[in-house]
C-alpha cells in the first residue's frame, strides 16, 4: 500500500501573520502616549513652578548630560553596580529556585525564608544593611542580593514546579544524561521564567542601586540625583533619571529582546 | 499458554505474576499478569480503560517498579519477585499516546538527542536520521519545528525516534488513538512495513480489538482492572492484511464475544459492547 504524504499537510499553514505589518501601527500609539504625557506635564508646571521643571528645561539638561564627560563617569559607575548586582542575584536565584523546585526537603526549608524576604520593603533592607555594615561598596551588593534574589527565586521556583512530567518520563525512557536533561528539557521550559526574572531583577537592581547611592555613595547616578536635589535643580534630577532609563531601555533592546527572539524561534515561527 | 503452543522457542519478554499498585492507592493497578512475547513478534495487549495495560508498559520501560512478579527480557532478569535486579534493561523505544517531542528542537534535533542519549556513535547520526526520515516519508520536515507539523507527521517522528536508538524492543501505548481514522490507518500500514523491514519486537497496547486484529501476531486479552491476561489469541492471517477481510472480522467477532463477559458488559445491559473500533 502506498501512502501519499501530501494529503497530510501541516494544517495551519497560511494562517501565519504577514511579516510586513504596517509600520505606522507600531509607531503611532506610543507617539500619542508621549504627546499625552507632555500635554499633562506642561500645564502642571505653571502651578508647580520651582518644583516641577518644564519639559523644555528637562530636554536641555538631558542633552547637556550626554555632552558632559562627568556624566559618563557616574553612568559607568552605576551601570557596573547594577550589572554586577543583577547578574550575581540572578545566578543565585536561579540555583536556589531550581533546587527548591527539585528537592522537597530544600523546598520546605527555603519557603519561609523566601516568603519573609519577599515581604521585606526595599528601604528597610537598605537602611539595616547600612546600619550593620556601614557605608561602603559591599553594603550595596548585599542589600541588592537580599532585595532582588527572593524575587528571582520565586519566579524560577514557580517555573520549575510547572515542568511537564510527561516529557520528563520520555527523557527517562530514552535514558538522557543529567546534563542533557538540564540543557534540552529543563532550561527550554524555564526560559519564559528566566526572561521575566532577568528583566525584573535588572529593573529592581537599578532602583535599589540608585537609593543606596543617593543615601551613601559619592559617585554614581543616585549620588548625583541627591546632589542636584540639594541644589534645587529638579530639571537635572529628571533629566539624569531619564538618561539612565534610556540606558536600561537600550539593554532591553540590545540584549533581552534579540536573545528572546532567538530562544523562542520555535514558538514565533510556529503558528500555534 | 497459547503462545507456547505456537511452538516458538523461549520468550523474548517473559512476565510472571506481575503486580503493581500506585503509591498511596488502596487497589492494585494490575494483579498477577503473565505474558510472553517472542523475538520479532508484534504482540498486542487489549483491555478496557483502567485495566492497567499502560501501567504494564511503564514497568517494562523501567519507569516504575512492580510490587511483585518477575520480568525477564532477552534472558536478563530485570525484576525478580518485585525487586529490580542489577541486570541492565535492554534498550527500549517507547511511543506514547501523544508524540511527545521537544517543541523547541527541530525534527532532526529530536532524533539526534535520542541518538546521543543511546550512545550511538556521532558519525552515524546523519545517516541514521536521513534513513529513518526517508523510511517514514518525512525527510522534507527534517529542519521543521514539531509545532509546524500535523498530528500524523509528529507521530511519524516519534516512530523514527523509537527506531533510531536501535532498540531491543519497542513499547507502544495507544499511539494512534488521538489521530483521525484515516491518518491512523496510514500510520498502521507504515508501522507494519517498518516492523517487517527491521524485525523489531513490538508490544502494542490498545483498547481497540479491530486495531489489534489488524496489527498483531498475538493478542493478549486483559480483564478489567486490576487487570491480568486471561486469554491469548494467535492471529495467523496472512500479511498484508486488509481491514475489510472477512476472516479478520470473524476473529474480531470471536474476541468481542469473549471479552463481553470478562469486561462485565453483561452486567450492564445499556453498554454498547459491539463498538470495538475505539
Amino acid at each position: 500500500m502506498t501512502v501519499e504524504v501530501a494529503t497530510e499537510r501541516a494544517p495551519l499553514e497560511g494562517l501565519r501573520q504577514s511579516p510586513g505589518e504596517a509600520w505606522w501601527k507600531k509607531l503611532v500609539p506610543p507617539l500619542i502616549a508621549l504627546i499625552l504625557v507632555v500635554a499633562i506635564w506642561w500645564p502642571l508646571t505653571i502651578p508647580l513652578r520651582g518644583f516641577l521643571p518644564t519639559p523644555l528645561a528637562v530636554l536641555e539638561a538631558f542633552l547637556d548630560a550626554w555632552t558632559n564627560p562627568v556624566f559618563y563617569g557616574h553612568l559607568i559607575a552605576t551601570f557596573r553596580r547594577v550589572v554586577i548586582g543583577a547578574v550575581t542575584a540572578f545566578v543565585a536565584g536561579l540555583a536556589i529556585g531550581v533546587f527548591m523546585g527539585r528537592s522537597k526537603i530544600f523546598e520546605a526549608f527555603s519557603l519561609p525564608w523566601v516568603m519573609v524576604a519577599l515581604a521585606l520593603p526595599g528601604p528597610v533592607v537598605i537602611l539595616f544593611t547600612i546600619l550593620i555594615l556601614g557605608l561602603e561598596e559591599n553594603t550595596l551588593l548585599i542589600a541588592l542580593w537580599v532585595s532582588v534574589t527572593p524575587f528571582v527565586v520565586n519566579i524560577v521556583y514557580e517555573g520549575v514546579k510547572s515542568l511537564d512530567p510527561d516529557l520528563f518520563d520520555m527523557s527517562v525512557v530514552y535514558r538522557w544524561s543529567s546534563p542533557q536533561r538540564y540543557r534540552d528539557l529543563i532550561m527550554p521550559q524555564l526560559a519564559p521564567s528566566l526572561f521575566s526574572a532577568g528583566r525584573f531583577g535588572f529593573a529592581l537592581s537599578w532602583k535599589i542601586v540608585v537609593i543606596i547611592e543617593a543615601l551613601s555613595l559619592p559617585n554614581g547616578i543616585g549620588g548625583q540625583l541627591e546632589h542636584f536635589f540639594r541644589l534645587l535643580r529638579p530639571d537635572r534630577v529628571v533629566a539624569w533619571t531619564l538618561c539612565f532609563t534610556v540606558v536600561m531601555t537600550l539593554v532591553d533592546f540590545l540584549l533581552f529582546r534579540p536573545t528572546e527572539k532567538r530562544v523562542f524561534a520555535w514558538r514565533k515561527e510556529a503558528v500555534l | 499458554m497459547n503462545v507456547a503452543e505456537g511452538g516458538v522457542g523461549p520468550g523474548f519478554i517473559e512476565i510472571a505474576g506481575l503486580t503493581f499498585r500506585y503509591p498511596g492507592a488502596d487497589v492494585l493497578a494490575i494483579s498477577g499478569v503473565d505474558l510472553m512475547v517472542q523475538k520479532g513478534e508484534f504482540s498486542c495487549i487489549v483491555g478496557p480503560s483502567g485495566c492497567g495495560k499502560s501501567t504494564l508498559l511503564t514497568i517494562l520501560s523501567g519507569l516504575a517498579a512492580p510490587e511483585a512478579g518477575t520480568v525477564t527480557i532477552e534472558g536478563h532478569e530485570i525484576y525478580k519477585d518485585g525487586r529490580r535486579t542489577a541486570e541492565e534493561l535492554p534498550r527500549c523505544g517507547y511511543m506514547f499516546q501523544d508524540a511527545r517531542l521537544l517543541p523547541w528542537r527541530t525534527v532532526r534535533d529530536n532524533l539526534t538527542i535520542a541518538l546521543k542519549a543511546a550512545d550511538v556513535p556521532e558519525e552515524r547520526w546523519d545517516d541514521t536520521v536521513a534513513d529513518l526520515l526517508r523510511m517514514l516519508r518525512i525527510e522534507a520536515f527534517a529542519d521543521s519545528w514539531p509545532l509546524n507539523l500535523s498530528g500524523g507527521q509528529r507521530h511519524r517522528v516519534a516512530i523514527a525516534r523509537a527506531l533510531a536508538i536501535e532498540p531491543a524492543f519497542i513499547l507502544m501505548d495507544e499511539p494512534f488513538s488521538t489521530l483521525d481514522e484515516v491518518t491512523a490507518r496510514f500510520l498502521r500500514t507504515e508501522l507494519l512495513e517498518v516492523w517487517q523491514r527491521t524485525g523489531t519486537t513490538i508490544v502494542f497496547v490498545t483498547h481497540s480489538i479491530r486495531e489489534a486484529v489488524f496489527l498483531g501476531d498475538t493478542i493478549n486479552l486483559m480483564t478489567k482492572g486490576p487487570g491480568m491476561v486471561f486469554d491469548v489469541r494467535r492471529i495467523d492471517a496472512d500479511r498484508p492484511r486488509a481491514y475489510e477481510d472477512p476472516s479478520l472480522a470473524e476473529i474480531e467477532g470471536s474476541i468481542v464475544g469473549t471479552v463481553l463477559e470478562a469486561w462485565g458488559y453483561y452486567e450492564q445491559p445499556t453498554a454498547r459492547p459491539g463498538d470495538s473500533t475505539g
